[in-house]
């Protein structure tokens, strides 16, 4: 009898404490919380009008709305524990002789100003629609009070839509909704103008699965009154939420006595993996020398002993799957380049390099510096001494980023020379894509799906050919009709004409040279058939010391536009809009916060030869996930530009890793805008320097340092 | 037509279309380890039965040299024979010894698991040197002990627990190559709303032959047992 299994038993009385418990995260008060939404998509436990209540920092809340005529689809974000960010797309039939369905997009913004305390409420000022049309545009200040656990109670002051009905006073005048407006400006005349009117509500927690809220609604539904779509019999809204899982929530809920609808929200928080840290398997051990190990030099006199721990370590990584690029051993001093094909977290891969060393290089070997290509080109070096390397592997995560050093690797005399044999390399994949259409108001989603080869063949010494062949299998892509109506150059507003062929389709064909000429400075010439609709030359210099947070770049691109068919071809410059020019580029600056926060800021000429700049900001979490916007101003007027008045979106990248619980480099990026337009338009290009050097650099590493020993 | 909803959708589409893929490269993560890896914790060395676990047991000892351990995942129920593999001075590290291709191991201080890898919500370093100078002189007391676990965005996330250690009977433990008397030592221990105890039987050098350990909630409480020095 194995003597254990009686123990196993005894345990047992013991694991029902333990799995009562919660598991422990950073404890950061977060005041008042809800994992709900209104009609609106926005955090709130009511129905159709806002509270003070904010999500849990990170959370995503993707929701559709629904009654009858009208459909709101919303993707929240929260973006800090006291701010957040909405974008909406909304259909209301009937609503304008113009449009039989009326489609809008609209941003809000929110901000917690008091957090709750024992006695005072929290309090919140928001805006909604306010960059848009102004149909849902709305502004409000608004308290939300915790009355034991169960009960919410809110009352709040609102503008515009929230100030439409039962109104006591005004500020000014409101210009208010204009359909046929080409929107997309910040509506500063309307915030908080106008009348303005009281609303309030409760909501109560049945149990943890269900609740329920009761409001009345300042909302009077003017637009959709006057046009006989809606009838608005009370102000009073009722409503019911049912958690079906924690992540899927349904409600349904009754407006103004005339009408019934429904709601789904799908909540995600990019900080709560399926895997926390991962699944995959264990590193290799840390290997110990032997006390008075490190003097025996025996093997330097061998030749043929330094290949045989070149060839340990290749093995050794290639089990990690890494590959390894070159070796240069020396006395006391070993120089390695690596390829983390594999490792999202940079981190990861650096530290199952260093236990693979400690198992196979000579004892005597006490530094150790490891080099991370990227593009065939030395990206960063980083240093550690092999016996903080051992005495560490059992402490805490930051005494080994405190031990270990970042620097330029053209400061090292030892940088090894490639193995031989590893260039040319040539890597392919075949596999299918799906490319998207949303918001045109014929049919707001679109899509095309088939197959796509991929190859990049790297000669070394940072001379990379690579190509994209795709072919269409199916789709709607082709469908798009809008009348281009551009007053610009036509340089991104022709897009259908792109989606038309059905053939085969050259999606980029290039020969780059990645350089290095001097320290701190990346270097970038690609040529050939850059993207989908333009071909020709574009280069690129960045400078970006290993242990900056702060970058700049500069880019220029003289390019011709491809033909429509996107094979060999070009098409003429001259379009309805003006003559395409041939030169672009900007000027940059990368901020990385180091809270999370990243900020890009671009200066320069555009593709249809506008002048302006480029804002963007992302919050980037440390596993990878990526929520950010960006706005694009330049020299073209709001009329000029057409609707949306400038460019703007959204953008999203989700790693893979994260979804599988597995290391991985694969991602996936959507970009959401709300319209393609010719203002404010760039160059797409493949292996920009910025994204393909940072993320070897120390900021980035010591941010996912937690994977180092992992 | 929602629109968000089909965005969700495309993610989660686009996502999938990279899984399946096929590339030159390294066997990189595809559809099939992801379906494998959504079936949840591997349980390929499932050892339920305690006649094949008392086999294996008996096998190990006859087959292997060194240091071996049993330990019982009681949330998986599944008991795995362990060899060490390294020591880095006090520390020892053990995987499993009729290992598969997925790559797990535990490190332990004189019996006191400190590390994990491999099984989600790592167990990534410990500090537990004020237990173990109780624990191993079997005096009761009260200790101070440091979890550091990695989250699901890459951070560490440090639990400190104010432990109360208290000296209990006498117990023989036959496990093994292992037969001699021990003592039980319990520490409670808290960490604001959270409470977790471990069990340990110390033999008269201060070796921890047996123990029950918290490990995470993810794991819940391993069963670790010495089965040779």
């Amino acid at each position: 009898m194995v003597g254990g299994l009686s123990l196993t038993r005894k345990s047992n009385k013991i694991a029902l404490t333990a799995v009562a418990l919660a598991w422990p995260v950073a404890a950061v008060p977060e005041g008042l919380t809800t994992t709900g939404i209104n009609t609106y998509g926005t955090p709130s436990g009511l129905i159709d009008m806002p509270t003070a209540e904010m999500a849990p920092d990170g959370q995503l809340n993707t929701s559709v709305a629904h009654f009858d005529g009208s459909t709101k689809t919303t993707l929240s974000f929260q973006l800090l524990p006291r701010l957040t960010g909405s974008f909406r797309y909304s259909g209301t039939k009937n609503l304008t002789p113009q449009f039989s369905t009326y489609y809008d997009r609209s941003f809000d913004l929110r901000y917690r100003v008091l957090n709750e305390t024992k006695w005072a409420p929290a309090v919140a000022v928001g805006m909604q629609d306010f960059i848009g049309t102004g149909l849902l545009g709305g502004e409000y200040i608004v308290a939300t009070k915790s009355i034991g656990n169960k009960l919410r109670v809110t009352g709040g002051m609102g503008w515009g839509r929230l100030g439409s009905y039962n109104s006591f006073g005004s500020f000014g005048t409101r210009p208010g909704f204009n359909p046929l407006s080409t929107g997309g400006e910040f509506s500063t005349d309307d915030w908080f103008r106008g009348d303005y009117s009281f609303f309030g509500g409760a909501s109560y927690d049945f149990n943890d699965r269900l609740s329920f809220s009761a409001e009345y609604s300042s909302d009077a539904y003017d637009q959709e009154v006057a046009v006989g779509i809606f009838k608005r019999k009370t102000p009073w809204n009722f409503g019911a939420t049912y958690k079906v899982t924690d992540d899927v929530h349904l409600s349904a809920y009754s407006l103004h006595g005339s009408e019934f609808g429904a709601r789904i929200n799908f909540t995600l928080n990019p900080k709560n993996a399926p895997a926390p840290g991962g699944a995959e398997g264990a590193p290799v051990p840390v290997a110990v020398r032997s006390a008075g190990s490190a003097a025996d030099l025996g093997w330097t006199t061998d030749p043929s002993s330094t290949d045989a721990v070149a060839q340990s370590v290749e093995k050794g990584l290639a089990r990690d799957k890494i590959d390894l690029d070159g070796l240069q051993i020396s006395g006391n001093t070993a120089h390695v380049r690596i390829r983390n094909p594999t490792y999202d977290a940079e981190s990861q891969a650096l530290g199952r390099t260093l236990r693979n060393l400690s198992r196979s290089l000579p004892s005597s070997v006490e530094t150790l510096n490891v080099t991370l290509m990227a593009n065939g080109i030395p990206a960063s070096t980083m240093t550690i001494r092999r016996s903080d390397l051992e005495r560490l592997e059992n402490a805490p995560a930051s005494s080994a980023l405190a031990a270990v050093t970042f620097n330029d690797t053209l400061s090292y005399s030892d940088f090894p020379e490639a193995l031989p044999g590893l260039y040319p390399k040539l890597n392919w994949s075949f596999g299918p894509y799906v490319r998207t259409s949303f918001f045109d108001p014929a049919e707001p989603v679109r899509a095309d799906a088939g197959a796509r080869l991929k190859g990049s063949y790297e000669f070394g010494g940072g001379w990379v050919a690579q190509g994209s062949v795709s072919q269409k299998l199916v789709g709607n892509l082709d469908e798009i009709n809008q009348l281009n109506n551009s007053l610009l150059p036509r340089v991104r507003s022709d897009t259908a004409q792109y989606v038309k062929t059905d053939g085969p389709v050259i999606d980029s064909m290039t020969l780059a040279k990645y350089f290095r000429p001097m320290e701190d400075v990346y270097g970038r010439v690609t040529v050939g058939y850059l993207e989908s609709m333009y071909a020709g030359v574009s280069a690129e210099m960045l400078w970006k010391p290993v242990n900056s947070r702060l970058a700049f770049g500069v880019e220029a691109n003289y390019v011709e536009p491809r033909e429509f068919d996107q094979l060999f071809g070009f098409r003429s410059r001259t379009t309805p809009g003006g003559v395409i020019p041939r030169a672009s580029g900007h000027i940059s600056a990368y901020y990385d916060f180091g809270n999370g926060f990243h900020s890009q800021v671009d200066v320069g000429r555009y593709l249809a030869g506008d002048w302006g700049a480029t804002v963007a900001l992302d919050r980037e979490f440390a596993n990878g996930w990526k929520v950010g916007a960006f706005m694009t101003k330049t020299d073209v007027s709001a009329t000029q530009f057409g609707e949306g008045s400038f460019d703007k979106g959204i953008r999203l990248t989700i790693p893979l890793s994260w979804a599988v619980g597995t290391p991985t480099k694969k991602k996936t990026s959507m970009v959401l805008k709300p319209i393609t337009r010719d203002g404010g338009a760039r160059l797409s290009v493949q292996g920009r320097l910025y994204d393909s050097i940072r993320s070897s650099h120390q900021p980035e590493i010591a941010e996912s340092w937690g994977k180092f020993w992992r | 037509m929602s629109v968000k909803r089909s965005l969700t959708l495309t993610a989660a589409l686009l996502a999938g279309l990279g899984l399946a893929a096929c590339s030159n490269g390294h066997k990189d993560v595809n559809a099939l380890t992801v379906a494998k890896s959504a079936v949840g914790p591997k349980r390929s060395q499932v050892v339920a039965d305690p006649a094949q676990v008392q086999a294996a047991v008996n096998e190990a000892l006859n087959v292997l040299e060194g240091p071996l351990a049993l330990v019982t995942f009681e949330k998986t129920n599944n008991n795995v024979v362990l060899r060490q593999i390294a020591t880095n001075g006090p520390y020892r590290t053990w995987t499993s010894w009729s290992q598969g291709t997925d790559r797990r191991s535990v490190t332990t201080r004189n019996g006191v698991i400190t590390a994990t890898r491999g099984l989600r919500n790592d167990l990534m370093s410990s500090d537990v040197s004020q237990t173990l100078s109780l624990v191993s002189s079997r005096l009761s007391g009260n200790a101070t002990r440091i979890q550091r676990y990695l989250d699901g965005e890459n951070q560490i996330v440090e639990m400190r627990a104010n432990c109360t250690i208290t000296r209990g009977g006498q117990n023989r433990v036959q496990v093994g190559a292992i037969d001699r008397m021990t003592v039980e030592m319990t520490e409670n221990c808290q960490d604001g709303d959270r409470s977790f105890r471990n069990i340990y039987r110390v033999d008269g050098q201060g070796r921890i032959v047996q123990s029950v350990q918290w490990l995470s909630d993810f794991y819940g409480l391993a069963v670790l047992q010495s089965l040779r020095y």
